[in-house]
């Protein structure tokens, strides 16, 4: 058995006002009742799977204000969307859109011009954060998506054509299941209306929340 | 009955067999179901997670849509698509500030909120159709009856149980229901609501595929000969990671076909192989389909 040193936290270099930061974001209000009794943590099922995901931990790091471990750790990624630990909270807490919540600032945080306070998003988060905005993309070009060209593109992107295609290696045997079942939609989907319609939505919404950033 | 389909982008073309069995037992059933056009993507919850208010609009859009082709009732199978719609439309009811903030990112639609029912297919067979009108078309000798079958809800088509209001979070019993209506069994089955999280399946692969295993190799222990699901994205777990999944948690050699629960159904009525699209199911219910030997 290997003894490492236990990697404690300072408390003096807590960011006390990271609670609020994450309550003032959509998802985030409710994060302040939490009374510690893991519940969600008992009931999450990929902390059951043993990855570092573990609910009632991060809402206290966030409670006491760990900022930057919080930001940059792997574990806000992993979680599944699977409302669990939103359903059997005693607290109503939702969990899941803290989660959600939290990623928003991870992102926003990685693009902060000082460098100093910039936040580095751990792999996990990389592909999460591409995968979603690939997904935006694919709405936002037809008007729904496209799962050929959103799937593409997220593999693509950052790789380059060859390693692309090597890491949809991986999904080899889904997608060839796809196509032997004539699952794969070849052409892009066309409605017009929809798609001008959605931009619009689009736009208008990302200049309401610029408003409310500025 | 009217009642107005959102299918949702999956249900086109990766789901097609889920769509085509609904439209069946629809018919069936007697409900109008009629799709609302121009609709668009709901955004599931990756929309959500960069632009929330983005992925509102986008879904009260769908609402506003359905209210314009004068539909009282919205249904979806898709769960991801249903709890979009249903959350929007409490809040919209909920607080009036966000229904205006909304419907002014809409630039030629206006959504009075209320105004249409949202709610997923299951809960449209429970309370609008009910199931004594189920059991009057199923068959007693289908190839089903006497079988054993779990159901397996997942997340969204019960959770989070204060915004879908549908079942018990916990225990959720309906489809359960529906398989006993066919003439099956359901054995206890723990791994009922939890989640296999396939909508990272392209994100993070081995965490799906344990958190799906587990769902499987117990269906398995259970004694289940056939899994119900009412989601898609459950099913392209389920069913189309099977091998790799059951692989990755260590379950042995076996497959269980997984059947949508329009397709359970449709089975019991009698519908034909060929119309309920189960040639499309990845792992083949072939060997579902002859009478079980008394
Ligand atoms: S279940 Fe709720 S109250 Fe309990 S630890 Fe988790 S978030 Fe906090």
């Amino acid at each position: 058995m290997i003894f490492m040193a236990i990697q404690t936290f300072n408390l003096n270099t807590a960011d006390l006002n990271f609670k609020n930061e994450v309550v003032a974001e959509e998802g985030g209000e409710h994060l302040k009742k939490c009374f510690q009794c893991s519940s969600c943590t008992l009931t999450c099922p990929v902390s059951d799977a043993g990855l570092d995901l573990n609910p009632r931990n991060i809402i206290r790091q966030v409670l006491v204000g760990m900022r930057k471990e919080v930001l940059e750790s792997k574990a806000i990624w992993q979680g599944v969307g699977g409302y669990e630990c939103t359903d059997r909270c005693p607290q109503n807490v939702r969990f899941t859109e803290i989660v959600e919540a939290l990623r928003r600032i991870a992102v926003r945080e990685s693009k902060n011009k000082d460098k100093n306070k910039r936040i580095r998003l751990s792999k996990e988060g990389k592909l999460k954060h591409s995968f979603d905005k690939r997904f935006s993309e694919s709405v936002w070009l037809w008007g729904r998506t496209w799962e050929p060209e959103m799937i593409g593109r997220y593999l693509m992107y950052g790789r380059g054509l060859p390693f692309g295609a090597l890491a949809g290696f991986r999904y080899v045997s889904m997608m060839l299941g796809m196509f032997l079942k004539f699952k794969i939609e070849f052409f892009p989907p066309w409605n017009s209306k929809a798609r001008r319609e959605v931009r619009a939505i689009y736009k208008k919404a990302k200049k309401k929340e610029q408003e409310i950033n500025a | 009955m009217k009642v107005g389909y959102y299918p949702g982008c999956s249900l086109h073309k990766v789901a097609k067999e889920y769509n085509k069995s609904t439209y069946r037992i629809a018919e069936r059933l007697g409900l109008e179901m009629e799709e609302i056009k121009d609709w668009n993507c709901c955004g599931a919850l990756e929309v959500q997670a960069g632009n929330p208010l983005a992925a509102k609009g986008i879904v009260a859009r769908n609402l506003a849509l359905a209210e314009e082709q004068n539909f009282d009732l919205l249904t979806a199978v898709c769960p991801a698509c249903a709890y979009q719609l249903i959350n929007v439309n409490r809040m919209m009811i909920e607080e009036k500030q966000k229904a205006a903030e909304i419907n002014s990112l809409m630039d030629n639609k206006n959504y009075t909120p209320g105004s249409v029912k949202p709610m997923h297919f299951l809960q449209v067979l429970r309370d609008k159709v009910g199931l004594e009108k189920i059991k009057e078309l199923i068959l007693p000798d289908n190839p089903l009856a006497g079988r054993k079958g779990v159901s397996y809800y997942g997340c969204f088509c019960v959770r989070p149980g204060d915004i879908i209001q549908f079942e018990d979070p916990d225990n959720p019993t309906f489809m359960d229901d529906l398989i006993n209506v066919v003439g099956a069994e359901t054995p206890h089955f723990p791994m009922k609501t939890k989640c296999c999280g396939a909508t990272q399946l392209l994100v993070a692969k081995p965490t799906v595929e344990t958190l799906t295993g587990n769902i499987i190799v117990n269906a398995k222990e259970v004694g289940a000969e056939f899994i119900v699901v009412a989601c898609q994205m459950c099913a392209l777990a389920l069913d189309g990671q099977q091998k790799q999944a059951i692989k990755r948690v260590g379950g042995g050699d076996f497959s269980i076909p997984v059947l949508y629960f329009s397709q359970l159904l449709g089975i019991g009525m009698g519908l034909s192989y060929k119309s309920l699209g189960l040639g499309s199911n990845y792992v083949s219910p072939k060997k579902l389909m002859k009478p079980v030997k008394a």
